[in-house]
């Protein structure tokens, strides 16, 4: 299915509520060119106080019920909008990311519609999948090292 | 199996490899001909049942 309009509902929710975010995981490598999949949207956030209002707005813009799945322990919220199949997940902490605005640092800016995401760099999608080490993760590596390698001209 | 017979089959197996390889290496390729904002055919729906499809 093609990602393009919910792309957009998101990218223009967050460019709304002036929610700073990255997209990463598997959704970020895809737009990095590799041919992978997934049924939802990673993001990183800063959650402070005023990020988690500023995500309640948006998750309200997106007509999607936010949760906290793995209250009290861990950063991470889940919008969920099963009509429109849209999940997103909003992580304060991601493996082998040091910092935020590291991430942001080497993220690139991609348009959808009258907004744009910043969108992760291949390396630090890999680099986090790596640290992980989760099966899903250790699976798609190679394909998404293959792509690094593409890009980067290495045949 | 016999000897002939397991040469034979390491035979196939490799050129399925190379192709399946070759393969890969054109998708990535034409993923990367396209700007990352026409690179959006990457959604699975979830069905209600369990599963999901592109």
């Amino acid at each position: 299915m093609d990602a393009v309009s919910l792309l957009e509902s998101i990218a223009k929710a967050f460019k709304e509520t002036r929610l700073e975010v990255v997209l990463i995981g598997n959704a970020a490598a895809a737009l990095d060119g590799a041919p992978v999949t997934t049924d939802d949207f990673d993001f990183m956030f800063r959650p402070t106080r005023t990020n988690i209002q500023k995500m309640r707005s948006a998750a309200r813009l997106l007509g999607a019920a936010l949760s906290q799945p793995e209250y009290p322990i861990s950063k991470f919220y889940r919008m969920l909008n099963e009509q429109v199949g849209l999940q997103v997940d909003m992580m304060g902490v991601v493996d082998g990311v040091k910092s935020f605005e590291s991430l942001r640092s080497r993220a690139g800016e991609v348009s959808f519609g009258s907004a744009s995401l910043l969108v992760a760099d291949l390396k630090d999608v890999i680099r986090s999948k790596k640290i992980a080490g989760r099966e899903k993760d250790r699976a798609v590596l190679p394909v998404l090292e293959r792509t690094l390698g593409l890009k980067e001209g290495r045949r | 199996m016999n000897q002939a017979k397991k040469i034979r089959r390491a035979e196939e197996l490799n050129a399925l490899h190379k192709e399946s390889e070759k393969n890969e290496r054109e998708q990535i390729l034409s993923r990367l001909r396209l700007p990352p904002e026409k690179r959006t055919h990457f959604l699975r729906m979830r069905f209600p049942w369990g599963g999901s499809a592109l």
